[in-house]
This record gives structure tokens, sequence and C-alpha cells, in this order.
């Protein structure tokens, strides 16, 4: 190899500087890109390994946990139920180590806030023997103190007690629907149940003070809710060792031997108790599944995003090179007609990207595990509420980057190597491989516009595989922007709660609606009593939400407007009960309107006809008319659904006959303070995709330019004004920004669409809806930066050396 | 007396080099009137394709006087010079910053002075290239068109008859690729024509043809020009193309060193 032809080639592309700067961004992104969302990725994933570990650092995470839905067991219960299990135990190979009783009620928290006291939602755990599913307390400045022994103790979630400011050896008012009791703070740790810390039902982390949850002494819960001595409401079974479990994100069952443990559970606790209970794995805790599937969905799309900006640095490098070998063609056709062999030409083009690439991947690396991984790090701490310990960028990872990153540029090399060493010089020097003339095709078409219109045209189209490329490659840039942008838009309609008419959601014992209907018909409050319970489909074990509504409606007249994609509203105390399924259940048991299907409620089943289906619902949902519903599970309501009339406000005397109060301002607050933690990122990634895009689109812009300056100098020294050298390279620009803007807008659509549909399972579900004013928004995003090459391309016209030109255009 | 088309007092086209002043012009008198067919002759580096760069406003002079039917032409401005900014990326950034003060203070007096020399090239200047520099995307009748559209607006008819006056109006809509190196310089010069120029400058415009070639689009040239009734000024190599010319002017070291009608 030529050093002189290599560093001939070095300061050809160094005289392209701004094209060779571009290359190297894009390289730069991607490797930071892939090393930012990867850290992120590996470190969750480990970290709540570490959490879930059954070893004296680990919380040790039940395998099964069976729960009473509708009552609770008493002690005796309880503790003969877990013999009965213990005894029954099916598998040998996977024995029980531990079943725990454990009870778990909804309740209050009664915070003085500003000297104003607030009835905050809560969920109170009593922990007796905790041996499984501990209070988490690492070593870190998050955490201290104690776990709770005596009836008046508690520890309080790390979430809670730093939203609420309150420490160790404070005072706190809890309620459990029978009064409010006071409990000293002896230490604050976290709960599998809330690493990620949002209220049932919700998928909103909690905004601080909006929610708590609290860990207390077996003999604390049963003060707290009148319970007799060893009530439980969950029995926690903790196998030997960490067995496989169903993976819900997947269509096959990962754990099928504990899936085969769970029926047998069911089996035995069917002939021993009459109540309804669910069993399920770690896959029905929606916490531990919301932080696996966010760990999993940041594994599956790190390597995707950093392969996309890869490949779009890749099209650029070639596109680049291409271009390089092109205006070389001569100088390389000399070489080789004075003797230069092909294998000394082929190098040094083989050289510059892996030159390019090694120059990018370095910067990227040094920016993503300087910056890009740590501020990761701390959105996540931001928005999850868990100290990040043990995070950090690893080898494997960077190199793993490192590859990917180098793997494309070199293959995106090797075809203008190729190309370069293959040139036939006689036909370079006899100037046939400039002749490159627009079809007679595109020539008809154009021939009755004006000349200027149609030589843009024409122009563009001369070098159909690299608009192509360039409008893929814009494709891809703008599928990282529209795709945010796109989930922004949907996540408004998905998480929020605007359109829904109730005030507050008040969850009282069962049996104690009335108490709260008495207090808003004193108070003027409308209310309507909802009815909401576990469910599942005869034969799958995912677990639905039945909801039991007095009033089922698409209007205002609802408190809980629905929206009906299809079928109609179900008719209450038909034959075959009728219900409304949301889409994302349809989706996943294949259901269809007009089916009739059979629904379990624990040992109960009930045929449903699928009335209608509706949209808009993260969790799994079915409809019921409360009354269809009651007849079925025999329960009258869980919850009142309140609207305040102007001046009223929820008291202490509704506190303390609710067991859990939510209000749509918190959710409303939680909603706004997600996006304003997520603004920061939202605006990076959109960033990035209009970065990239504007790097993809000048390059290729520029070289259109410099690729014409002969033609352009020509037009100049016959007296072309520049006014319309730039309305003809406007034209251009406005027409390839519209065109490559509506593929790219129909691109991230589709592809955004089928990302969405691989990542959505049964806990979370939802749909992007192709919004008009977000296509236009990408549209314009392409049509502005392809205009922003206009000035430049005036700029570099009109201060061409015309005389300089006139000399290249006489030899 | 008639005002001369062309009049040159004590032009000078002085280039300042590292090694030297290059004197690409030093001195030249000259007076072209309407209808001449002027030829320059001179060896490499005599100063001939500067002199037609001066007479097209593409270059200015550096000294002297150019008036072009007894008004001054218009000059380019000579830049002051970039003040001197620290390297690597203060560079940039400084410069990005003082763009605005170089955007009035240099860049756009230049390129109001630029657009006026193109102005100028516009209403009065035909210009024929060596290698015909037609543009590979446009047909024949494209090309003449497209600079009509640029200066007056189109105008088909004018454009078929200029190709029929240099014989290609079967050619129309052929692209430059598919026809003859000679066709396509017949085409530069009905493209030259187009706007109707004063003066039709050209540039080793047979250097690239044969002989044979040569005299066909000599010929076609001439016959163009005097039915336009269009002066000529040529640069050249080839003595023999002095038969086409009614003047021949010679050049050596940027001066004129002959001057001679021919009959």
């Amino acid at each position: 190899m030529s050093t002189l032809l290599t560093k001939r080639l070095a300061r050809s592309l160094w005289r392209t500087k701004l094209r060779l700067y571009s290359v190297i961004l894009m390289i730069v992104v991607g490797v930071f890109a892939g090393i930012s969302f990867g850290t992120y990725a590996n470190s969750t994933q480990t970290l709540y390994d570490n959490i879930y570990a059954d070893d004296e650092n680990g919380v040790n995470l039940p395998d099964i946990w069976v729960e009473n839905s509708a009552a609770t067991w008493d002690g005796t219960t309880a503790a003969s139920l877990c013999q009965t299990i213990s005894e029954q135990w099916p598998d040998v190979s996977m024995p029980l180590e531990t079943c725990e009783p454990r009870m778990v009620v909804d309740g209050l928290m009664f915070h003085i806030d500003e000297g104003e006291e607030k009835l905050i939602p809560a969920v109170w755990h009593g922990i007796d023997e905790g041996l499984v599913d501990r209070v988490w307390m690492p070593e870190n400045d998050c955490c201290s103190g104690r776990l709770a022994s005596a009836d008046d103790e508690i520890v309080l979630d790390e979430h809670a007690a730093s939203g609420m400011e309150i420490g160790i050896g404070d005072t706190v008012s809890i309620g459990a629907g029978h009064g409010s009791m006071n409990f000293t703070v002896v230490g604050i740790g976290y709960h599998s149940q809330h690493l990620y810390f949002s209220q049932s039902g919700s998928i909103l982390p909690a905004d601080p003070g909006t929610f708590a949850t609290g860990y207390l002494s077996d003999t604390g819960i049963e003060r707290l809710a009148n319970l007799s001595a060893g009530s439980a409401n969950l029995l926690l079974l903790d196998v030997v060792g960490s067995p496989e479990y169903d993976l819900q994100s997947t269509e096959e069952d990962e754990g099928e031997r504990l899936s085969e443990i769970i029926s047998s559970v069911k089996d035995t606790m069917m002939a021993v108790d009459d109540t309804s209970f669910i069993a399920y794995d770690r896959s029905g805790v929606d916490s531990v599944e919301f932080l696996r599937a966010d760990a999993e969905g940041a594994s599956k799309s790190y390597p995707i995003v950093t392969g996309m900006i890869a490949m779009v640095a890749g099209i650029t490098i070639f596109l680049s090179l291409q271009r390089l070998i092109q205006s070389q063609a001569r100088e390389i056709a000399i070489l080789r007609t004075l003797g230069i062999p092909k294998s000394a030409i082929m190098p040094g083009f083989i050289l510059a990207p892996i030159a390019i690439g090694l120059v990018g991947s370095s910067i990227g690396i040094i920016l993503g595990a300087a910056f890009g991984g740590p501020a990761m790090i701390s959105m996540y701490e931001d928005i999850i509420g868990i100290p990040a310990i043990g995070f950090h960028t690893d080898a494997p990872l960077i190199m793993q980057n490192f590859v990917i990153a180098m793997g494309v540029v070199i293959i995106a090399g090797i075809k203008p190597a190729l190309d370069a060493s293959r040139m036939q010089p006689l036909e370079i020097l006899r100037g046939q491989h400039e002749v490159r003339i627009s079809s007679r095709g595109i020539q008809r078409l154009t021939s009755r516009l004006p000349t200027t219109v149609g030589l843009t045209i024409r122009s563009s189209m001369r070098k159909p595989m690299r608009l192509i490329f360039t409008f893929f490659a814009v494709g891809l840039s703008m599928l990282i922007f529209g795709t945010m942008s796109l989930m922004m838009d949907s996540m408004g309609e998905v998480f929020g709660v605007d359109g829904q008419n109730w005030d507050a959601q008040v969850n009282v014992p069962f049996g104690g609606e009335d108490a709260v209907i008495g207090w808003a018909e004193e108070n003027g409050a409308i209310h309507e009593s909802m009815l909401v319970f576990p469910g599942n489909a005869e034969g799958d074990t995912r677990q639905f939400l039945a909801y039991g509504l007095d009033v089922i409606s698409t209007g205002d007249d609802a408190m809980l407007p629905l929206n009906l994609l299809e079928g109609s509203l179900p008719v209450a105390g038909a034959t075959t009960t009728q219900v409304l399924v949301d889409e994302g259940t349809m989706m996943f048991l294949e259901w269809e309107v007009g089916q009739t299907q059979t629904v379990m409620f624990g040992p109960f089943s009930l045929d449903v006809e699928i009335a209608g289906v509706t949209g808009g619902e993260l969790s799994r949902t079915v409809y019921f008319h409360r009354s269809d519903l009651s007849d079925a599970i025999g329960l009258e309501a869980t919850t009142v659904l309140l609207i305040l009339p102007e001046g009223v406000e929820l008291d202490e005397q509704i506190g303390e006959m609710s067991v859990g109060i939510t209000q749509k301002q918190d959710m409303l607050d939680s909603f706004d303070s997600l996006l304003e933690k997520q603004q920061g990122i939202y605006n990076a990634i959109l960033g990035l995709g209009v970065i990239i895009a504007i790097a993809v689109l000048f390059n290729t812009l520029l070289m259109n330019i410099s690729e014409r300056d002969s033609e352009l100098a020509t037009l100049r020294v016959l007296g072309a004004p520049i006014s319309r050298i730039r309305s003809m390279m406007l034209g251009e620009h406005l027409a390839i920004g519209l065109i490559g803007g509506v593929l790219a807008a129909v691109f991230t659509i589709v592809m955004a669409q089928y990302m969405i549909s691989s990542f959505v399972q049964w806990a979370f579900f939802f749909t992007l809806q192709p919004d008009i004013m977000a296509a236009l928004e990408l549209i314009l995003v392409v049509v502005v930066i392809s205009v922003m090459c206009t000035p430049y391309g005036t700029w570099r016209v009109s201060r061409m050396d015309l005389v300089e030109k006139v000399k290249d255009l006489s030899q | 007396m008639s005002v001369p088309l062309v009049s040159m007092q004590g032009l000078e086209r002085h280039y300042h080099m590292a090694s030297g002043t290059v004197r690409a012009l030093d001195g030249v008198d000259l007076e072209i009137s309407e209808g001449e067919r002027v030829i320059l002759l001179g060896p490499s580096g005599s100063g001939k394709t500067t002199l037609l760069n001066c007479l097209s406003a593409l270059d200015t002079p550096t000294g002297g006087t150019y008036h072009f039917q007894g008004k001054e032409v218009p000059k380019g401005l000579d830049l002051p010079p970039k003040t001197q900014r620290p390297w690597f990326i203060i560079r940039p950034l400084v410069s990005l910053m003082m763009f605005p003060i170089d955007y009035f203070r240099r860049l756009r007096p230049a390129a109001k002075a630029s657009e006026e020399m193109t102005s100028f090239r516009r209403e009065n200047i035909g210009y024929v290239f060596q290698f015909f520099n037609l543009l590979q995307d446009l047909t024949v009748l494209e090309n003449i068109m497209l600079i009509q559209e640029l200066s007056d607006g189109p105008d088909e008819a004018r454009a078929r008859h200029l190709l029929e006056l240099v014989g290609l109006e079967r050619e129309v809509d052929r692209f430059p690729a598919e026809i003859s190196g000679g066709q396509q310089q017949r085409v530069a010069i009905a493209r030259s024509l187009a706007k109707r120029p004063r003066l039709l400058l050209g540039d080793e415009l047979t250097g690239n043809l044969d002989s044979k070639t040569s005299s066909m689009v000599m010929e076609v040239l001439i016959k163009a020009c005097e039915a336009e009734g269009i002066t000529c000024v040529f640069v050249t190599h080839d003595e023999s193309l002095v038969d086409y010319a009614t003047r021949a002017i010679r050049l050596d070291s940027g001066r004129v060193t002959s001057d001679s009608m021919i009959e």
C-alpha cells in the first residue's frame, strides 16, 4: 500500500471537511446513544436481579402469590392453607421452601402539609416472619433504621418518606377504613411491590406526596385494620432456588414447571377453601413486571437504535466515498494508466472508513461513558426513584457498540473501494463516466414545464440511487424523532384522565359503600358506585380487571366515558351477560365481537358475550354493567366515584370510612410531573433525530450542488442572475424536502406502529394513532432542513471564482 | 464619429503572487467597432484569455479603463483581506460571530458588484466555450430556451430559428450526449446568440474539433453573427481561423504586439 496514495486520499477527504464532520458526527451519535441506552438496560437488569435475589442482600422475591380478592383468611385458615399446600406440593425436584401469610390493605395517610390535612391514598403491608419479600434497606443514603416489630411502628417507603419529608422518629397518622391511628417511623426502605411507585391501577409514577406505602408488623396491621390475630389475604410461596417463570412478553411459556405448580396450588386451594382467590407468578405483580419490561425494552431497543444510527452513518459514508471517487476519477484513471495496480488503489478507500469509524467511535465511547450513561441513570433515579447502586458502563457494552459501528462503516466502504479499483482508465479519460442524463420518461414528463423547473427536476433525479438512499436515511433518522413525537402525543391520550368526569375515587371496604354514599349526599356530591374485581379468561392465567359501572356510555353522562371502537354498548341483564372488552385484551386473547367467552373470578366462572371493543386502556380491562358483575361475584361495590360540588373537599370523616382515595387532580399532577421529568430526554432524542437528518440531507444536497459546479458556472458566465439560481435551488430543495418529508412521515408511522406493536404486552398495551398534525410536523421538519441548504448553495455559487471556473470549463 | 463598441485604454491585469507580480495584461489599448470579427492570437501565457475575461466582465482589470458602447463596464470589488483569526476550534466560532460584520463590510458590496457584472454579461455578451458546456439534462432546444428563460423569458420560435441558422433543426429533441462534438458546438453558438448579445466571445471554440468540423463550425458562426449583426472576438492558437476574421490582434507578455485588418 502506497503511503503517498493514502496521504493524497486523506488530503482529499480533508478538503470536504463539512461532509467529513457530518459522517463522524453520526458515528459519534450512534455509539453515544448505544452506550447510553445500553448502560441503562444492563444496569437496570442487574439492579433488579440483585434486589430480588434470594440472599441476605436481596429481598427474596416469592415465586408464587396466592391472593384472596374478596375477603380475609383468619389466622387459622391461613396457617392451614399453607400446611395443605406444603403437604400437597406437586414437584419434589422444585420443593417449597416457605409459605408465608401476609396482610396487605388499602388505606390512607392523613398528612399535614403546610398546615392543611391531606388524604393520601396508601397501601399498608403487615409483615410477620419476613422470610420472603422483605423490605429492601440497602447500605445507601436512601435508607436507614430497622424493621417494625411493635404494633405502633412502621417502616415507610423511601418514595413516600422523601416526598413528604418524613424521617425516622416522626409520627404518622394512617387509616384502613377503621379510623386513624398514629405510628412511629422506625425505618425507611423499599418493597418489591412498590419499587415502581404508582397507585394500584395506574401506570404513572406517583407525584411526591400523592401516594404512600408502609410496612408494619403483623400486630400493627391487625390493630390498624381491626383484624384478628394471624389474618391474611396473601400467601407468599417461595420455591428453593429461582425457577423460570412465564414472561408476558413472549408467546411460549418459559416457566412451564412453575405454571404446573401454580395450577396444582389452585386445585389444592379450591378443594379446601371456597373464597375467591387468584394465583400468579412474578409476572402478575405490576411493579415487578413493569420494571422487568422496562429493562427488557431498553435491552431490545438499544442495539436497534445503535444499528439504525450506524446504518444512517453507513449510508452517508457510502455516498460520500462514492462522490469522492467520482471527483477523483480522473486522478485514479491517470494513476492506473501510469501502471499503479488495483491493489494499491483499493486499500486507501478501505482505510478511509476505518479511520473515520475509529475517530467517531472513540469520541462516541468517551461521551457515552462519561456523560450519556450517567445522564440516563440520573433520569432513571429521577423518574423511578430507586438509588442507582452498581450502575456502570462495562467493557462488553463498549465493545458491542464499537463492533456494530465499525462493522457498518466497513461494509459501507467496501463497495466504493471496489468501484475505485475497477475503474476503466480509458472510459474515464474519454469522459464517458460523466455522461449521465435523465431518462426520456422524465424528459417527457417535464417537457411542458418551464426549462428551469425541468432542469431542476432532471438534475435531482440524475442519481436516483443516491436520492433513494438519502430518503431512506432521512426516514431512519426521522423515525427516532417521529416515534418520540408520536409517543408523546399518544401518551396524553393513554395516561391522561382529562376526559373523565369524576373528581375522586373512594375505595371502600366490602359493604362500606353506603357510608360514603351517605357522606356524598350530605355534602351535595354526585356519586356512582363501581365494582372492580380481578379476573381472567378461562384457560389463561393473565389477569384483567373487571369494571362494573352503573352508567356505561361514550358521552359526558358517564363518570368514566368510554371510547367505543367497535360494536355496541352492552345491555344490562341480558340472558348472556354482555360486556365491553379493551382492544389489548381482544388482541392478546384473539377474541372477536359477538363471541361468547368464559371468564373466571377465582373459582367462579361466567359466560359473557362481547358486545364491543374499547380503546385507550393501558391495562387489560373488561366493562360490565355493575348489576351483572355483582350477580356473578356476590359483591356490591368496591369504589364510589364522586363529583364534588364547588367548595366541597374530601375530609377526615370520608378518609376514615375509606380504604384509599384517588383524586383526579393528583393523577393530572403526576402526569404533568412525568412529562416534565421526561422533557429533557424527549428534547434530547428529538434533537438527535433532527441533527442526524440535517447531516444526511446536507451531505446529499451539498454533493448535488458541488457536482453541478460546472453547470452553475456555465449559467453564471452566460449571465444567469443569482436570484434565478437561488429560485432553482429553492425549488429543488423544496421538492426534495417535500418528497423526503412525506416518505419519512409514512416510514415513521409504519415503523413506529410496528415497533410499538412488538413492545406491547399484556400488562401495558397501547397503540399509536397516526395523527395528521404529527405527520405534518415531520414533513415540515424535513422541508425546513432541506430548504436550509439553499442559502449555503447560493453562497457557494455567488463566491465562485468565475475566471477559475472558465479555466476549468476550457480544460 | 460613432462610439466604438469596445474601448480599452491602458488596461492592466496584474496578479500579485508570492513569487512576484504577474502582468497578464500590461497596458492594452484597444477599440473594437460594431460588426468586426476580431481574432486574438498569441503564445500561451500571452494574456489572450485574460483579455477575453476582462472583455466579458468575468475578471476586473487592475488598471486602465474599459468602456462598452461608451459606458464604463462594472467592476468587481477587491475584497479587503480577512482579519487573521486563531486556528482550530476558535476560528470557525469567531468567523461565525463576525459574519454579520463581514457580510456588510465585505460580502454584500462584493456580491452587489458581482451581480452588476453578471447583468452586463447577460445584456451584452455571448460566450462559446471550448468544451461546449451544454447542460446534459436538457435537450438541444431546451439548452437554448434556458438562457432565454434566465434573461427575457422563453421564445421558442427564436430558439428554433437559431437552430435552423446553425443547421440543427432536426436535432431539437436530442440530448447533447446524443449528438457529435461539432453539433454540440453549433448548439453552443445558437445558445450564445439566444439573447441577442452585442458581443460574442469564443475561447478556443474549435480547439476540441478536427479541422473539417472546425471549418464548418466557424462558417456557421460567421453566418449567424452576420445574420444577427453581432460583433465577435475569438481567442485561438489556430492561425488558420484568421480567414474567418476581419481583424487579427497579436498579444505577447500582456501587450498588443500587432493589430491588423484582414481583407
